[in-house]
C-alpha cells in the first residue's frame, strides 16, 4: 500500500483531474437574467400599476385615451376636494368672526336674536337657539356692563342741570321729527 | 478572459455583455461551490446569486486583476451560509462503498476523471468532518490549486490562520484515509 503523504497526493490528482462539469451555462444565464430583470422590473411599482390597470387594452390610442381621462378624472376630483376644504375653511372662518362679534358685543345676526330672546324671555322665539356657556356667561357679563355703563350716564345727566335739559330739548326735538314722519 | 471593456458594459447596464461575463466565470464559480457544497443544485444555486449579486455591485469591481478574487469572495461566503444551514441538520454516514471507489482509484496507474456526483460522494466524505472554514481553504489550495495568500484574501482570514486551517484539513483527511484505506480495501 502507498505511503500516507502518497495516498493523499493521488487522491488529489484525481480530484483536480475531475473538475466539476457545469455543462451548457446557457440555462444559469437565462435564469440569472430573468432574476436580473424581475428585480429591475420591481423597482418600478408606477409601470407595473399601468400595465395592470390598462394592460387587457391591445389597441395603443385606446389605451392611451384611458389612461389620459383617468389622469382627467382625478384631476377634476383633486380640483373639487380642493374647492370643498376651501369652502369648510371659509365657514369655519365666518363662525369664529361672529363669535368674537358676540363676544366684543357688536351688533350682528346672532347677537341680536339673542337680546331678542332676553327680552321676550323666549316667548317669541319660534325656534330655539342654542348657545354655549362660555357665550352665555360673556353676555351676561357685556349685560351687566351695559347696566353699569348706563346708570353711570344717569347719575352724570342728574348731576349736570344743563346737561339734562340739553338732553330733554334733544328728545323732544326727536319726538317732533317723529310725529312728522 | 475579463477585460476592462466587458466590466466597462456591465457597469453600463449592457445584458449582453454580463451573458458573456456568465459564460465566462459561471464555471470557475461553480467548481469552488460543486467543491464546498458536494451537491450539484445547491451549487448552481449559489453561481445564480452570486451572478446577480455581481450584477448589482458590479461598479465595485475597480479592475479585472481584483475581479476573480472578488468573485470567488461571494461563493465562499454563499456556500458558508449554505454549510451553516446543513451543519444544522447533519447527515454523515460512514459511506462503505464511496470508501471503496476511493481505493480503487488510488490504486489505479492511470487513473480516469471522475464523474459530478463521484466527485461529490468522494469529497463529502474526505471533508464531512472538517469545519466550514476548513473546508473552503482546502478546496481553494488544494482542488483549486490557488496560493495561501489568494485563499487568505477569498476566506478574509489571515494568512497564518489559512496556513492552520490548511493544515488540519490536510491532516484529518490523510488520518481518514489511513483509517478507512489501510483496513485491507
Amino acid at each position: 500500500m502507498a505511503g500516507e503523504s502518497e495516498k493523499y497526493d493521488r487522491i488529489l490528482k484525481i480530484l483536480r483531474k475531475s473538475r466539476p462539469d457545469l455543462g451548457e451555462t446557457d440555462d444559469i444565464e437565462e435564469k440569472v437574467i430573468n432574476r436580473i430583470i424581475l428585480a429591475t422590473r420591481k423597482v418600478k411599482p408606477s409601470f407595473n400599476i399601468l400595465e395592470f390597470l390598462f394592460g387587457w387594452v391591445y389597441i395603443g390610442w385606446v389605451r392611451t385615451g384611458l389612461v389620459a381621462v383617468s389622469v382627467l378624472l382625478l384631476a377634476a376630483f383633486g380640483y373639487e376636494q380642493a374647492m370643498i376644504l376651501k369652502r369648510i375653511n371659509n365657514l369655519n372662518a365666518r363662525t369664529g368672526f361672529s363669535e368674537s362679534q358676540i363676544i366684543s358685543g357688536v351688533s350682528g345676526e346672532i347677537n341680536d336674536k339673542l337680546l331678542f330672546y332676553r327680552i321676550t324671555e323666549g316667548k317669541q322665539s319660534d325656534k330655539p337657539i342654542k348657545i354655549s356657556n362660555r357665550q352665555l356667561k360673556k353676555l351676561i357679563e357685556s349685560i351687566n356692563e351695559l347696566q353699569i355703563k348706563y346708570n353711570d350716564l344717569i347719575r352724570i345727566i342728574e348731576e349736570n342741570p344743563e346737561l339734562k335739559k340739553y338732553i330733554d330739548e334733544k328728545i323732544t326735538e326727536n319726538d317732533r321729527k317723529k310725529l312728522k314722519l | 478572459m475579463i477585460t476592462e471593456e466587458l466590466l466597462s458594459g456591465c457597469r453600463n447596464g449592457n445584458l449582453q455583455e454580463f451573458r458573456k461575463l456568465i459564460g465566462i466565470t459561471s464555471p470557475f464559480a461553480f467548481s469552488v461551490a460543486f467543491r464546498i457544497l458536494c451537491d450539484e443544485e445547491l451549487a448552481k444555486d449559489v453561481v445564480q446569486e452570486t451572478m446577480v449579486i455581481l450584477w448589482k455591485k458590479i461598479d465595485l469591481v475597480k479592475s479585472p486583476q481584483s475581479f476573480k478574487q472578488w468573485l470567488y469572495r461571494i461563493v465562499v461566503n454563499k456556500c458558508y451560509d449554505h454549510l451553516r444551514e446543513k451543519k444544522r441538520r447533519p447527515e454523515f454516514s460512514t459511506d462503505e462503498s464511496t470508501w471503496a471507489v476511493i481505493s480503487n482509484h488510488i490504486s489505479e496507474e492511470q487513473p480516469s476523471a471522475l464523474e459530478n456526483n463521484e466527485t461529490a460522494s468522494i469529497i463529502n466524505l474526505l471533508t464531512d468532518r472538517l469545519s466550514p472554514r476548513q473546508k473552503a481553504v482546502f478546496v481553494l489550495c488544494d482542488l483549486e490549486e490557488m496560493t495561501q495568500e489568494e485563499a487568505a484574501g477569498i476566506t478574509g482570514m489571515s494568512r497564518f490562520n489559512t496556513k492552520a486551517n490548511l493544515h488540519y484539513a490536510r491532516k484529518k483527511i490523510s488520518d481518514m484515509l489511513k483509517k478507512y484505506i489501510q483496513d485491507g480495501r
